[in-house]
């Protein structure tokens, strides 16, 4: 068995995998009628220098409502079986910062992989005052000013348009308190280089949000940085 | 700029997931309810100003007893560090970097706001790991550990969210708060030391202090490293290089007696 993200820990730890199936909550931030319109919006906020926009396209506040309605269903059965209920709300207040944060990482790892040749934030690199200085100076997100999306498609439609696929991402969609999932694949052009960009998203209600800056159908997962540089046939490939 | 990747078989990200799985699957919590549109409003409260490093520990110990989180992250450095972190100084410290994993160049203002989030988050870790201590005990970890991995009956978990209440730390006290191991931290070696730890992360100095609580009739110690950034103390980490909790994994406060407290004064 993979081990479960933290906060699903968190939430199974107050007995709450039985009402994971409840119906989903709205989030009450900006919605987006489509997966692309979610990544239109995150990408043109980082090209824009504005992280508190490119949050906006996170499903934090779905998540958030949903730990809220798990935790007032399971108040309520132990309530009804005799148990005692913490009236606490420091550990939800907990697993909120953590996934703010945790998509806030995402966020800097897209801007770095965008701003530094291919997986280079990843490396171990030697301290001297050359390396630092290039490095301050590349990461400079102002830089993704003339970031633009080329195109945003469905990876790989061959297989995740499938029957068994679309199944699989509605389980998955449910088991984050969501109605749907989806994937998609973008190309980016950035002073005159292409680069690949994925997104996992899920749909609560009619809004659709990113999940994750990864993607199951294309690439190792979240252990990728989540840009990579391409060219257009190659992405092409990709959307077959 | 010539990168080299150490060790072409070593993946940081790995290492480093591997690690927060342990750690978090170890402190996992009880969820109850919150507040929506955190991307729209501060994540935490501006901090406060503490004049000496004992009250910034007071603080905290006390809102913490009062089940008041928002209280208690006040007494953390979380905007001055956001603000003042040095990656070149940290970087030099290091002697290499690994940019994934460290706080982002505070010149440009999205990465302070991410450094402020991540600071958050990993205070709120420790945080977390705080109660936990003085609010389990080994059985209770260990079901705590099992949670990462298995699936757990109802009542199990109803028992688990039960013992992890933050309310049950209303009786938290602090007997003392001293500065550890006097004969080795104010040594000029310990002192420069504590300055330069506090460069890297741009405050102007840095120290240790322990502080013996007492819970329900059990004492407890536990250890906080403070910066100082300007004339104001905030801490920086729950536990102490001093104060002798190794040993004690997924913990950072360990049960003691107050003779055992006092031998970590000397």
């Amino acid at each position: 068995m993979s081990p479960r993200p933290w906060w699903g820990t968190a939430v199974c730890s107050l007995g709450l995998v039985a009402v994971l199936a409840q119906p989903a909550l709205a989030g009450s931030g900006k919605t987006f009628g489509t997966p692309e319109a979610a990544v239109e919006h995150f990408v043109k906020s980082i090209a824009a220098d504005d992280l508190d926009g490119a949050l906006q396209a996170f499903a934090v506040d779905e998540l958030v409502a949903r730990a809220e309605l798990i935790a007032s269903e399971t108040a309520k059965r132990r309530e009804r079986s005799g148990v005692r209920v913490s009236k606490s709300r420091t550990f939800l207040r907990m697993f909120a910062i953590k996934l703010t944060a945790e998509c806030a990482s995402e966020t800097r790892r897209f801007v770095y992989a965008l701003l530094l040749d291919n997986d280079r934030a990843d490396w171990l690199t030697e301290a001297t005052d050359a390396n630092i200085d290039s490095f301050i100076r590349a990461a400079d997100p102002a830089r993704l000013k003339s970031l633009q999306t080329v195109r945003i498609d469905q990876p790989v439609p061959s297989v995740t348009r499938t029957a068994s696929a679309l199944e699989n991402a509605k389980a998955h969609a449910s088991a984050e308190g969501a109605d749907d999932s989806t994937e998609r694949i973008a190309l980016f052009r950035l002073d005159g280089k292409h680069y690949r960009g994925v997104f996992g998203l899920l749909r609560y209600g009619g809004s659709w949000r990113i999940r994750r800056l990864s993607s199951f159908h294309d690439g190792d997962g979240p252990h990728d940085p989540p840009v990579r540089a391409t060219t257009p046939e190659k992405y092409q490939e990709l959307t077959k | 700029m010539t990168p080299r990747r150490v060790g072409s078989g070593w993946r940081p990200l790995d290492y480093m997931r591997r690690w927060w799985g342990a750690l978090l699957g170890s402190l996992a919590i009880a969820v109850l309810a919150i507040f929506l549109a955190l991307s729209h409003q501060a994540i935490v409260g501006p901090g406060r100003s503490f004049d000496t490093p004992e009250a910034a520990v007071t603080h905290f110990v006390n809102r913490l007893a009062a089940d008041d989180f928002d209280g208690a992250m006040e007494a953390f450095a979380i905007d001055d560090y956001a603000q003042h972190f040095d990656f070149a100084a940290m970087a030099r410290r290091l002697r290499s970097f690994n940019a994934t994993f460290m706080d982002g160049p505070v010149r440009y203002k999205m990465y302070v706001r991410i450094n402020a989030l991540k600071a958050a988050s990993d205070y709120a870790d420790q945080t977390m790991q705080f109660s936990t201590s003085m609010l389990l005990d080994d059985a209770a970890f260990d079901r705590l550990r099992r949670l990462a991995q298995a699936a757990m009956s109802d009542a199990d978990m109803d028992a688990l969210a039960l013992a992890m209440d933050p309310a049950k730390l209303r009786t938290l006290k602090i007997v003392r708060i001293d500065p550890p191991l006097k004969s080795l931290t104010t040594a000029p070696k310990a002192t420069q030391l504590a300055r330069e730890q506090a460069v890297a992360v741009g405050a102007e100095n840095s120290t240790d202090r322990i502080a013996l609580l007492q819970l329900n009739g059990t004492y407890y110690r536990a250890g906080f490293n403070l910066l100082k950034y300007g004339k104001t103390w905030r801490l920086r980490r729950l536990s102490s290089y001093y104060a002798e909790v190794s040993g004690a994994p997924g913990r950072n406060v360990a049960k003691t007696t107050v003779e055992e407290y006092l031998k970590l004064t000397k």
